[in-house]
């Protein structure tokens, strides 16, 4: 008795110290965030980036209509729509009035590794706790089909509606926008086949409705701390516009030999830089590539207006190659105070 | 049998007692040849002392053992009790340090009791948002989370039975990426200090092992997120940058 006594106490104290952390981290974060407001509720939420009263949201969470926010302690803001991200689906609010100076913008300045750690995603329904499981998701969106590096996190919660929250970690820093969410038809597979690569057909490997198991798991993914600092900081410049570095090229992996270049946009860097259709991508800056994923891995990290030096290997050749990186086309959606 | 013809088998088999085997039947010379194979038995045990073979002494040895077993093991009940009381006394203390977090503001999916239609009022200023939802295919599904009212401050806990699963299974794969990074470790000569910091301050780079992950254009009319879908072969898969 005694022993089951001191073990029940220990557990509530350890329940106790958890909540306090997150109750700590919630104190800190809940007054740089908004709730998107739709015709029957709250349809999102929002972050606040910059202190003139600048917002961070997903797409997914905006209705098409008039967009008018609620704060933390229920006061009632206009919102108009700055620009928008079509890479990532995100979009810069402008609030029509902000005097809350006390506000913290979120700090998205933390690039760390959160694996096994629980984190706070901010639901439109209010915040829960999710378990962060990876960063090292190979994202590609579509319809660009631009590599995204993604974050798996897993909500025990069965309110599914995660569509652009926000997850922060328990110290209070903004380490990802949910995007997406497996799923429950057709999550998992062995293989896909793209309109590029219709020949080969995989079948889907999970029974999407088990019939025992624990259930209503959610298994979402948000753009990860990196993308996410490169979306704040086009938002907050002068231009309110995203830099995303681009070469113009399509390709998939050249069975671990590199990246076999399937397609070229015209006019783009890659084809002013000599690249060409059925080029395989061995080398980039001195970095070996061996996949198609190292490659859009490499390109993802480049600057805009940086340089390229790239190995290719074209018939039984290699040829050395100089791409600068271009820029992909970003679009602002300048707007008088009207729209409010 | 009657009781006191088999304690004069049993006496006569370890020796006590002299018994006319002539006058025993089956069964009782049966009886008897049991209990004389098993003081042989006894015999074959090493330092058995002769005097010990005998039953009363077999007997008398193993009362003994049992009541001198039992005495240095049990405390008083009553020690117990005291020191449970002492335990909890410490912890209510220790809780009362800290006023300004009390277990109360946060508490766990069980105590859901509210409808999802209050919390779509206004989640984080109103009061407690707990959520009775269903899983996508429509089954009515546990409580997950709630917010009580004393706790806007606060986030909705998973319940331990699942954070501990959950737990483990990120353990396990914690685990292996360790087990992995050890063995390239071991591969490549680097240093293990360097290589085996179970947090490093970096974000793990997307590898040509991590799943990859398209996100369709079309969203879930559930969760309102895009659809996600995840694929171990990823030769097909076509990338623009």
């Amino acid at each position: 008795m005694a022993v089951s006594t001191f073990l029940a106490i220990v557990g509530l104290l350890q329940n106790h110290a958890a909540a306090d952390m997150y109750s700590s981290a919630w104190k800190q974060i809940r007054s740089s965030l908004i709730t998107v407001e739709g015709t029957s509720g709250p349809v999102g939420a929002a972050v606040l980036i910059d202190r003139k009263g600048l917002f961070l949201a997903h797409a997914n969470a905006i209705p098409n209509s008039k967009i008018v926010a609620k704060t933390y302690d229920g006061k009632s803001i206009p919102l108009a729509v700055r620009s928008v991200d079509e890479t990532t689906n995100l979009v810069l609010l402008e609030a029509g009035w902000w005097r809350d100076k006390t506000a913290t913008p979120a700090d998205v300045s933390q690039i760390r590794d959160y694996s096994g750690q629980t984190v706070l995603a901010c639901l439109p329904a209010g915040p829960v706790v999710g378990q962060f499981v990876s960063a090292d998701r190979v994202g590609v969106l579509k319809p660009s089909l631009r590599y995204a590096p993604l974050s798996e996190i897993r909500f025990e919660t069965q309110d599914n509606r995660v569509a652009g929250a926000f997850v922060f970690s328990k110290d209070g820093k903004l380490i990802g926008v949910m995007n997406a969410t497996l799923d429950p038809v057709n999550g998992t597979k062995k293989s896909i086949s793209t309109p590029d690569a219709p020949q080969r057909v995989g079948e889907a490997t999970q029974d999407p409705n088990p019939d025992f198991g624990p259930r209503g798991l959610t298994v979402g993914y948000a753009l990860g701390v990196e993308i996410l600092k490169r979306v704040v900081d086009g938002f907050k410049s002068q231009s309110r516009t995203v830099s995303h570095p681009t070469i113009g090229c399509f390709f998939r992996d050249a069975s671990g030999r590199g990246a076999y270049i399937e397609a070229l946009l015209p006019d783009s860097p890659a084809a002013r830089g000599g690249l060409k259709i059925s080029d395989i991508v061995i080398e980039a800056n001195g970095q070996p590539i061996r996949s198609h994923v190292d490659f859009a891995v490499f390109l993802f990290k480049q600057s805009v207006n940086g340089v390229a030096k790239l190995k290719v290997k074209r018939a039984s050749q290699e040829v050395d190659l100089i791409v600068t990186i271009g820029q992909q086309d970003a679009k602002s959606a300048q707007s008088s105070n009207s729209d409010f | 049998m009657k009781r006191k013809l088999r304690d004069e088998i049993q006496s006569a088999a370890f020796g006590d007692l002299e018994m006319d085997i002539a006058n025993l039947n089956a069964d009782e010379a049966n009886e008897l040849q049991i209990w004389q194979r098993l003081k042989s038995d006894l015999h074959r045990l090493r330092e058995t002392p002769e005097p010990q073979i005998g039953i009363e002494r077999v007997r008398q040895a193993i009362l003994n053992e049992e009541i001198a077993a039992k005495s240095p093991s049990s405390l008083p009940w009553a020690a117990g009790i005291a020191a449970a009381s002492a335990v909890g006394a410490v912890a209510v203390w220790a809780m009362l340090q800290n006023p300004g977090a009390r277990y109360s503001e946060v508490r766990t999916e069980n105590s859901a009791s509210v409808t999802r239609s209050n919390a779509a009022k206004d989640p984080w200023v109103e009061k407690p948002v707990p959520l009775v939802a269903t899983n996508r295919t429509g089954d009515v599904a546990r409580s997950t989370s709630e917010l009580d009212s004393r706790s806007k401050n606060g986030p909705a806990i998973l319940s331990p039975r699942h954070s501990r699963f959950n737990g483990q299974l990120v353990a396990m794969r914690t685990a292996s990426r360790s087990y992995s990074q050890a063995t390239s470790t071991a591969r490549t000569g680097e240093k293990p200090s360097e290589s085996l910091q179970p947090n490093p301050p970096t974000v793990p780079v997307a590898s040509n092992e991590a799943p990859v992950v398209i996100v369709d254009s079309t969203t879930d009319e559930h969760s309102g997120a895009n659809l996600a879908t995840e694929v171990e072969t990823k030769g097909d898969i076509v990338i623009g940058g």
